[in-house]
């Protein structure tokens, strides 16, 4: 596999295409800014959120235990998968029974991560994502290069050429208006047409055995009502203990993924409508055992808002795929090396440790300490693959933690007056020709409620 | 028994690997009461997420501007509001097909929450309809002005021990920013949402 720097080589080669995807991805963290601004207690907030998380993961057993049991009470049925194989088999055995042939599918990371898909289409299960940004990197054959905007990495052009060539429409010059039309009427037949439908879920709630799935475009509940078959897929760590929990989580997601108050559509389930069947896929995946880990089990609070990649200038200069991990981004930098160590050993190097990412996270996951913790890792067990890396110069430096945090702190407060030399070494292949993107910044009003 | 060992093995690991946390969590703070406002922050808020609003000082001319915003289209009205037209029925067998055919939903909401203008509804406001919100073209939600509260906490609050099987906060119509975040609306759903929110005058 390419190192992260050697993809982000390759989507460099292009300047004017990077200096649009920067644009693109600052454009929402300066959305979430003016969100953010608006809360007066934004800060005690993301504490709470924090705290609420911090007591699931010491709950988790119990609350998970407590979830399954109200949800069979509600009607619905709780399945619990080890791995992504187990998690795909259990999807499939349910389609199986209903002879479902064609499904549809609203935006979840998980399935993804599971790699369902194909896995689904080996049986000839038609599956649709509807989710539109997906559905355009599904016709793409793409994989998401962001968590909340799958296919930020597309010029409207190429979204263009491709409805030309998949759905038959004609050239629009990338007209977004059109397009999204386009989509939305070969869409509408897949809903009306659909034996099942698939979703994430956002959070799940212990003591009333529901979940909550967010969504701007309303395709999981359109999906979801309208098919007799519905299946949940969730991570262990979605659950939250209480339904008033609900307020904190809720105020935070949208804010912190674009300054929206709240998404158009926050669906509560609990029970299967009249006539249809809903299932619960509780998948562990690597998660139990990241639970293990003091330094890295805070990975587990993610809400998945995409702040943090956002405001990474690494992400916003290399691209989500250069990452070659399911979820990119600083998260996808702490949580990768916990499923494949010597895979994604170059993740935790993607970073100019400027802990704009720590600063922005709404359930305040201290990212860049972990992406530091996971360098020292790495240099231990994998010495070769970081000499690949060229980090040698930079040793020093990784290992003494002393040394790091002053490092930290200047690249933090001055990364605007270092010298080009130091910023654009070895280490930052990313930064090479061309100014390091703007330092993001902590506003006036997030620095001051910070320090009081 | 694969399934049964899974679930076992989670649960086992879980246990032996997890954190021992004792913070209390007091969500009392976030309880900041701006009744006053709510009505014009709710108005505002649902603007900002490309909602709309009317503001009814009394339910005495309700039928009137609802026909008036359903413009001869077919419609679904859950309310009871409109008694001199033919309201789409869902006796009898209608394949949700067909629904696709509704233009407009007429439907009660039960909470407002003014912080971000979305409104609450559950299957007994959505008489189980529950595809109804998501795939007509266009929504109109009916509150009272008493029933907006300041925020999430209150939201929630409010609704307590939820006892609905499908409940949802809307807050807009259904968007997309998924093509170089140019703002689209109507990526499947609503094009239009609109709330009517009726009695201001008795409550200022
Ligand atoms: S780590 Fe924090 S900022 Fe990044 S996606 Fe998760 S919740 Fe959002």
């Amino acid at each position: 596999m390419l190192t992260h720097s050697q993809a982000a080589k390759e989507f460099n080669k292009d300047e004017s295409r990077v200096d649009w995807h920067d644009k693109a991805i600052w454009h929402l963290r300066q959305n979430r800014d003016l969100g953010v601004n608006k809360i007066p207690n934004w800060q005690q907030l993301r504490e709470t959120a924090s705290e609420i998380k911090l007591n699931v993961l010491s709950h988790l057993d119990t609350y998970l235990e407590e979830f399954e049991k109200m949800a069979l009470s509600n009607g619905v049925h709780v399945h619990w998968a080890l791995d992504g194989d187990e998690h795909n088999k259990i999807v499939k055995d349910i389609l199986e029974k209903h002879s479902v042939q064609k499904l549809v599918k609203s935006k979840s990371m998980l399935t993804e991560e599971c790699n369902l898909n194909p896995y689904l289409e080996k049986y000839s299960i038609e599956i649709v994502d509807t989710d539109l940004g997906e559905r355009i990197i599904q016709l793409a054959k793409e994989k998401p290069s962001h968590i909340t905007a799958p296919a930020i990495h597309k010029k409207k052009e190429e979204i263009d050429q491709l409805f030309q060539k998949m759905l038959g429409t004609p050239p629009s010059n990338g007209d977004a208006q059109f397009l999204v039309n386009a989509a939305r009427t070969d869409l509408r037949k897949k809903f009306l047409n659909a034996d099942a439908a698939i979703t994430g879920v956002n959070f799940a709630i212990a003591e009333s055995g529901g979940f909550v799935v967010c969504t701007n475009e309303g395709n999981a509940d359109l999906g979801v009502h309208l098919a007799p078959v519905h299946i949940a897929c969730m991570g262990i760590e979605k659950i939250i203990p209480k339904l008033e929990h609900l307020g904190v989580f809720l105020r935070l997601l949208a804010r912190s993924a674009n300054g929206q108050s709240i998404t158009s559509y926050s669906s509560h389930f609990f029970k299967p409508r009249k006539g249809q069947e809903m299932h619960i896929v509780i998948v562990d995946n690597g998660r139990s055992k990241q639970l293990a880990s003091e330094d890295f089990r805070n990975s587990l609070k993610c809400i998945r808002c995409g702040a943090c990649m956002n405001t990474c200038p690494i992400y916003r200069r290399s691209g989500g795929h250069s990452y070659g991990s399911t979820i990119p981004g600083p998260i996808g930098s702490i949580l990768s090396p916990n499923i494949d160590l010597k895979k994604y050993s170059s993740l935790p190097f993607a970073s100019t440790l400027c802990g704009s990412c720590t600063d922005v996270c709404p359930v305040k996951i201290d990212i860049h300490s972990q992406l530091y913790k996971w360098r020292q890792i790495i240099m231990k067990e994998h010495p070769n693959r970081v000499k690949q890396m060229a980090m040698k110069t930079n040793q020093k430096v990784f290992e003494h933690p002393r040394l790091y945090n002053i490092v930290g702190i200047v690249m933090r407060r001055a990364i605007k007056l270092l010298p080009k030399s130091i910023l654009y070494n070895k280490l930052n292949i990313w930064g090479k020709q061309r100014d390091l993107p703007n330092a993001p910044k902590k506003s006036f009003k997030e620095w001051y409620n910070e320090r009081s | 028994m694969k399934e049964v060992n899974s679930r076992t093995k989670i649960l086992y690991r879980i246990k032996e690997n997890k954190p021992n946390d004792k913070t209390n969590i007091d969500l009392g703070q976030f309880f900041i009461d701006d009744n006053e406002n709510s009505v014009i922050n709710f108005c505002e808020n649902l603007v900002d997420n490309d909602g709309d609003y009317l503001i009814l000082d009394r339910a005495d001319n309700l039928q009137e501007v609802l026909l008036k915003e359903i413009n001869g289209r077919s419609f679904a009205d859950l309310t009871g509001n409109i008694v001199d037209h033919q309201s789409w029925s869902f006796n009898g067998l209608i394949s949700p097909k067909k629904w696709s055919d509704i233009k407009v939903s007429i439907i009660n909401g039960i909470i407002g929450v003014a912080e971000n203008g979305a409104v609450w509804l559950d299957d007994d406001s959505m008489q189980n309809i529950r595809t109804l919100p998501f795939i007509v073209d266009h929504t109109i939600f009916i509150l009272n002005v008493k029933q907006i509260v300041p925020t999430m906490h209150h939201a929630y609050e409010a609704l307590g021990k939820i006892k609905t099987g499908f409940g949802a906060f809307i807050a807009g119509p259904s968007k997309t920013g998924d093509i170089e975040q140019n703002l689209i609306i109507g990526a499947h759903g609503p094009m239009s949402h609109l709330v009517i929110i009726v009695g201001s005058s008795d409550s200022q």
